[in-house]
C-alpha cells in the first residue's frame, strides 16, 4: 500500500497530517525516542565497527604492500642469485673439466715424478749393491788368501822357523833402544 | 784392579818372600794363572760354589802335583778354597807387579807360539831393560793364535812382532 493510500484511507482533517494529529506526534516521539536510543547507543557501535573496519582494511592492505615489496624483492634477489641458469650451468661444467684436466696434468706429474725416484733410487740401489759386492768379494778373496798364507805359514814353521821369528824380534828390539 | 785382588797378591808376595823365591813362585803363579783364565772349564769349576771347597782345593792340588814348588801349590790352594778360584789370573797378575816394583822392575808380558829358551828370555828381557831403561821381569804366555814371533806388553806399550799382525796387515792391504 502506498503512503498516498494510507493518508487518504484516514481522512481528511483540513490539513497535510493525517486525520488523527495526536496519533502523529506520538508517532513522532516514539520515533524521536527510538532515533535518539539508537543514536545515543547504537550509532556509536556502528560507526566504531565501521572505523575499526576501515582501519583493518587499511592496515591489512599495507601489509598486503609490504608483503608484495619483500616479495619481489625476494624474487629480484633469486634472479640476482640465480642469474642467467644456463650460463651458470656452462660456467659450472666448464670448471669442472678445467679441474679435472688439472687433477689429470697434477696426477700425471706425480706418477712421472714417482717413476723417476724409483729408476733413481734403483740405479744407486743397484750401484750401491755392485760396489758391496765387489768390496766383499774382495774382502772374501782377501780372508781366503791370509787363510791359506796362514796355513801355509804354520806348516811351514817349525822349530827352526819359530826360532828364527825370536831371533829376528830380539834382534830388532835391541837395535831401536 | 779391586782391593781384594791387591790384598791378595800383597798376602802371596809376603808368602813368597818369606820362602826366599819370589820370581819362580811369582812365575809359577802366573803360568797357573794364565792356564785358569784360558780354560773356561777349570775356572767355571772353581768358581762353582755348589761344589765343596776342598773338592775344588783337591782338584788343583791334583793339576799342580809334582809341577810347581809347594808354595805355589799352598798359595793356590788358599785362594781356591777362599772361593777367590775364578780371580787367579788377575791375582798371579797384580802378584807380578808388586815382585817387579819391589825389586825395581817392570813386568813384560811376552805373548810366543812356542815356550822361550833361557837364553832367549834373558837376551829379550836384556833388550827390553834396555829400551824402557828399568830391569824388566818376563812373563811368558804361549799362546798359539800369536802364530810366530812375539808379542810384548809392558804397561802401555805393545810390541807386536808377531806373524799374526803381518797376516792381519796383509789382509788389510789386501
Amino acid at each position: 500500500m502506498s503512503t498516498l493510500q494510507l493518508l487518504a484511507a484516514e481522512g481528511p482533517n483540513g490539513r497535510f497530517l493525517p486525520g488523527d494529529v495526536l496519533e502523529f506526534w506520538w508517532g513522532l516521539l516514539a520515533f524521536l525516542v527510538v532515533f535518539g536510543l539508537l543514536a545515543w547507543k547504537v550509532f556509536p557501535l556502528v560507526k566504531k565497527a565501521l572505523d575499526q573496519g576501515q582501519a583493518d582494511a587499511v592496515a591489512d592492505a599495507t601489509a598486503a604492500e609490504d608483503a608484495t615489496a619483500e616479495a619481489q624483492a625476494k624474487i629480484a634477489a633469486t634472479r640476482a642469485e640465480l642469474g642467467d641458469p644456463a650460463a651458470e650451468s656452462e660456467r659450472i661444467i666448464a670448471e669442472a673439466r678445467e679441474s679435472a684436466q688439472q687433477l689429470r696434468v697434477d696426477s700425471n706429474a706425480r706418477t712421472q715424478q714417482m717413476v723417476n725416484d724409483a729408476w733413481t733410487k734403483a740405479q744407486s740401489d743397484v750401484s750401491a749393491m755392485k760396489v758391496q759386492a765387489n768390496a766383499d768379494m774382495q774382502a772374501e778373496v782377501a780372508a781366503q788368501a791370509v787363510g791359506a798364507a796362514e796355513q801355509v805359514v804354520r806348516s811351514s814353521l817349525d822349530a827352526g822357523g819359530h826360532g828364527d821369528l825370536i831371533e829376528s824380534y830380539i834382534s830388532q828390539l835391541g837395535a831401536s833402544s | 784392579m779391586s782391593d781384594r785382588v791387591q790384598g791378595y797378591a800383597t798376602a802371596m808376595l809376603a808368602v813368597a818372600e818369606a820362602e826366599g823365591d819370589v820370581s819362580a813362585i811369582s812365575d809359577e803363579l802366573f803360568a797357573v794363572g794364565r792356564a785358569v783364565d784360558t780354560n773356561d772349564e777349570l775356572r767355571n769349576t772353581l768358581s762353582d760354589a755348589r761344589i765343596p771347597a776342598e773338592r775344588r782345593m783337591q782338584i788343583m792340588d791334583d793339576l799342580l802335583d809334582g809341577k810347581t814348588r809347594p808354595a805355589t801349590k799352598g798359595l793356590v790352594s788358599m785362594v781356591v778354597g777362599a772361593g777367590r778360584g775364578a780371580d787367579l789370573g788377575k791375582i798371579a797378575a797384580a802378584l807380578a807387579e808388586k815382585a817387579a816394583t819391589s825389586q825395581s822392575k817392570q813386568v813384560a808380558t811376552v805373548r810366543s807360539a812356542v815356550p822361550l829358551s833361557d837364553d832367549q828370555r834373558d837376551r829379550l828381557a836384556a833388550a827390553l831393560a834396555k829400551k824402557v831403561g828399568t830391569e824388566v821381569d818376563v812373563k811368558v804366555i804361549q799362546d798359539s793364535s800369536v802364530v810366530g814371533g812375539l808379542v810384548t806388553t809392558i804397561g802401555d806399550t805393545v810390541i807386536d812382532g808377531s806373524v799374526r799382525t803381518r797376516l792381519s796387515r796383509l789382509r788389510e792391504s789386501l
